[in-house]
């Protein structure tokens, strides 16, 4: 589950904004179609812009990005910052954002230190649009709308949800290639130092209309408290199913309110039940599809892999092992791992080193699959992607050069400013570790730059937790080798945004299966059924994306 | 029109129920009453209780052991709840008057037989209960008014309801034509009727319509999302679902790899009391007139 999953409300809502999107763009979009800047599709591919890694102060713990496994620093490098950035960035005028929000909104600019010092430094007029809830259908209106702010980011797949979104993003966003291909992106370090594998989530036709966002790429993972575990006397590392299956024995007692387990169900495309972090890796399922040797597609659920893990999770729950509250809507088992009444939480890897509020020790669990080997399924590097409206090529570089700017990596004086904002009114630094103030946590993340650009691409604790680090780091390493990744990972298809139902559908089975409403024998129909109204189409459209993917790289 | 009948005296043929009955009834509204008190009960609680607390029962608490304001103090210091509690308000008050006041109007109008086009004006009415525009027909609108990131966008696209006019004018249908034509003889023009026999005779129609318009302001927060681009004007409802909605997985994970987690329970649960204090307070107060208000209109269609 790394990769964002839409609700299903969300879901539906941005499939039907996509037509009214469609509709309204169309006559548009044909006005435009005779003249060659719409044309891009035809347009030549362009190759992905050099990556030039960022020498900035040594790790604690040395990483390789390209083998899944991020630097690690114990402490944050304050005095050995580095300056990224020199020259003028912005021309002193207003620069409007469209952004994804996960915040409370911020203080006004009048108020807000942070925000004053993010205009000084970039030398802009800051204006972001935050949008809380319902991106979609924000991002179809101001598409349709035509009053495009200067940089829009957005998930990938809230872009894929919007029917015909290539076509407009051809004709509102500018065309970066000329400004970013190859060795030109040198003029923007800080975007050179985005690893390749970074870009093609930004590509449309082949060309680069957008700068990625970078996350931390390992998904979701299981995480226990060892001291809960070891008093039940259950096993912190079961190595098979069986195993598995008797460590969620040892510790569960519905008596005593005390279960091994507690997910949520599928639900808006998502396999639920703790699949994607635990049972599917441990079952050998692909991530979403697999890329066999001869270059067929499957379908994670069309594997037999699939419903062996459907069958275990089914045997989990009649067991008595999963909470039994897993099923009900809005059902939080965060104070009940908290609490140790729930033995595995799953959650993004990142989760308590970003907070931790309840001075929580918890483990990583790892998870073994049928070869033995640990795994973990990873999803994209790139987290959001930024494009630019379209403009003369003046204003497009002053928005790359706002870009740079904030793409600016850890360990540089210009991520340190973003990421902390104004010292003594947004932090305070302790034993030499920034730490965030009530104030900063009110201004810093609700202006939320984070997700315009730059990212969280090395482990660190903003607790300072040594141990949190090394241990985000071992898993990293483990897994490496074998981690699973998703071959369609950004692709765009148009049945799939059509037909997220029909798969939905399978899962809506697959919850029948496990909570024992349907028998096993079921799922084989539904899947059939899947495959014949939209999955073969969908599985077209990726393997042409695939190949023209390749064709780029 | 006798407000006891409508609020079910009993009818002079029925006996007194037994004292069983009784009982039976008495528990039986208790058991219903608790079922509505309760969650207001929990989240009120929560919001005062401490993380401590709320981690070992899981969740919800539902008596708080060491009652603190904390999550209120954090939640007002910002600024932003503060600001846009005002903001709410504002729009509340000023939409709600603006609605009144065309939907009254228009009401008026529609129970005219004499005026040109009544009976296609009416149709026409009616036909926006049926069909609603879509969202982005509505941005465009919005945006071709040249409203976006307006307060005004986030009344005048909903200011008036045709539900509510339905329920106005049969409530005016409802008053005596002999008023009207009295009325008119003694020489009153269309405002003076409109003024002196339709809305004193109509207050109790008014305010529950009144309170429809008032909570349907207060609570809305899709036009603010849509419209609105800087987050300094967003309402109270729209900070609320920002503080509150986190919880979603795909929020929650995002959040959490982005840096970002969602605010304690504690803080949401205040956040929660805060958007419904002002409704509950009005309440009560209007609540009288609701049954003879809506009923009224009800049945004269």
């Amino acid at each position: 589950m790394a990769t964002p999953h839409l609700s299903r409300r969300r879901f539906l809502g941005g499939a039907s904004l996509g037509l009214a999107a469609a509709a309204f763009g169309g006559p548009l979009l044909s006005a435009c179609s005779s003249s060659p800047s719409a044309g891009g599709a035809a347009g030549p591919a362009v190759s992905l812009p050099t990556y030039v890694p960022f020498e900035g102060p040594t790790p604690d713990l040395a990483g390789d990005v390209l083998k899944g496994i991020n630097p690690g620093y114990f402490q944050y490098p304050i005095d050995r910052l580095v300056k990224t950035v020199d020259g003028e960035v912005g021309s002193g005028g207003e620069l409007s954002a469209f952004v994804v929000s996960f915040s409370p909104p911020p203080p006004g600019v009048s108020q807000n230190a942070y925000w004053q010092a993010i205009n000084e430094s970039l030398n802009v007029d800051f204006k972001p649009t935050l949008v809380p809830e319902d991106f979609a259908t924000k991002l179809a209106a101001i598409l349709t709308g035509g009053d495009i702010p200067d940089l829009v980011t957005m998930y990938k797949s809230d872009a894929n949800g919007l029917r015909r979104f290539e076509d407009l993003a051809r004709e509102r966003f500018a065309d970066l290639s000329d400004h970013l291909s190859g060795d030109a992106v040198k003029d923007y370090p800080n975007l050179a130092r985005l690893p390749e594998d970074s870009w093609p989530l930004t590509l449309i036709g082949g060309r680069i209309y957008a700068t990625p966002t970078l996350r931390i790429p390992t998904g979701s993972v299981g995480f226990f408290q060892p001291s809960v575990l070891d008093k039940y006397g259950a096993n912190p590392n079961p190595r098979t199913p069986d195993e598995f299956e008797e460590m969620c024995k040892a510790f569960t007692d519905p008596g005593a309110n005390r279960y091994a387990l507690a997910g949520a169900p599928s639900a808006g495309g998502a396999p639920g039940w703790m699949a994607g972090s635990i049972f599917h890796p441990m079952f050998g399922v692909p991530y979403d599809w697999r890329l066999e040797d001869d270059g067929a597609l499957t379908k994670d659920f069309e594997t037999e892999e699939w419903t062996e893990a459907v069958a275990y999770v089914k045997k989990l729950w009649d067991g008595g092992y999963f909470h039994p509250d897993s099923p009900s809507e809005g059902f939080d088992a965060d104070p009940l791992f908290t609490n140790g009444s729930v033995a595995l939480r799953q959650d993004s890897i990142v989760r308590y080193a970003v907070r931790n509020d309840d001075g929580l020790k918890p483990d990583i669990m790892p998870v073994y699959g049928p070869d033995g080997t640990p795994t973990a399924y990873e999803g994209a590097r790139t987290d959001f992607v930024t494009y630019i409206k379209k403009a003369d090529d003046e204003r497009v570089q002053e928005c790359l050069r706002v870009l740079n700017w904030l793409s600016a990596p850890y360990g540089s004086e210009e991520n340190y400013l973003r990421s902390y904002g104004v010292e003594g009114v947004d932090h305070t630094v302790e034993a030499g570790q920034p730490v965030i103030t009530a104030r900063g946590e009110a201004e810093v993340n609700p202006l939320c730059l984070r997700f315009i650009a730059g990212g969280p691409d090395v482990l660190s604790s903003s607790s300072n937790d040594r141990r949190l680090v090394e241990q985000m780091h071992q898993f990293q390493s483990e897994v490496s080798a074998s981690r699973v990744k998703d071959p369609t990972e950004g692709l765009y298809s148009e049945a799939a945004i059509a037909g997220a139902s029909e798969a939905q559908k399978v899962y809506d089975v697959q919850n029948d299966v496990i909570l024992g409403r349907k028998d096993l024998s079921e799922l084989g129909d539904v899947v059939a059924s899947w495959r014949k109204s939209v999955g073969d189409k969908i599985r077209d459209e990726y393997l042409k994306g695939i190949e023209e993917r390749e064709m780029v790289s | 029109m006798n407000s006891k009948a409508i609020l079910g005296e009993r009818p002079i043929w029925m006996e007194k129920p037994s004292p069983l009955a009784r009982t039976l009834k008495g528990l039986a509204v208790l058991v219903i009453l608790a079922a509505v008190v309760f969650p207001f009960v929990l989240v009120v609680s929560t919001s005062l209780a401490s993380q401590d607390q709320i981690n070992s029962t899981g969740g919800y608490v539902l008596w708080p052991t060491s009652p603190s304001l904390d999550a209120y103090r954090q939640v007002l210091a910002g600024g932003a709840v503060t600001r846009a509690v005002a903001v709410s308000v504002g729009v509340t008050l000023v939409g709600t008057a603006i609605s009144l006041v065309a939907t009254v109007l228009a009401a008026y109008a529609l129970t005219r037989r004499e005026m040109v086009g009544q009976r296609p004006l009416l149709t026409l009415v009616l036909l926006t209960m049926l069909f609603t525009p879509g969202i982005i027909p509505m941005y465009l609108t919005v945006k071709q008014l040249g409203l976006l990131d307006s307060y005004a966008a986030l009344i005048l696209p909903a200011a008036i309801s045709a539900f509510n006019i339905v329920i106005v004018r049969g409530f005016f249908q409802g008053i005596p034509r002999e008023l009207l034509d009295s009325a008119r003889i003694d020489g009153a023009g269309h405002w003076r009727v409109l003024r002196s026999v339709m809305v004193p005779l109509s207050k109790a129609v008014i305010a529950v319509v009144g309170l429809f318009y008032a909570v349907g302001y207060w609570n809305s927060f899709f036009n603010a999302l849509l419209y609105l681009n800087d987050s300094a004007k967003w309402p109270l409802q729209l900070v609320l679902r920002s503080y509150v909605l986190q919880d979603s997985p795909m929020a929650a994970e995002a959040a959490a790899s982005a840096g970002a987690l969602p605010p304690q329970q504690a803080l949401q649960m205040a956040v929660v009391v805060l958007a419904i204090v002002p409704i509950v307070c009005v309440y009560p107060f209007l609540q009288k007139h609701f049954q003879a208000g809506v009923l009224t209109g009800a049945v004269k269609g």
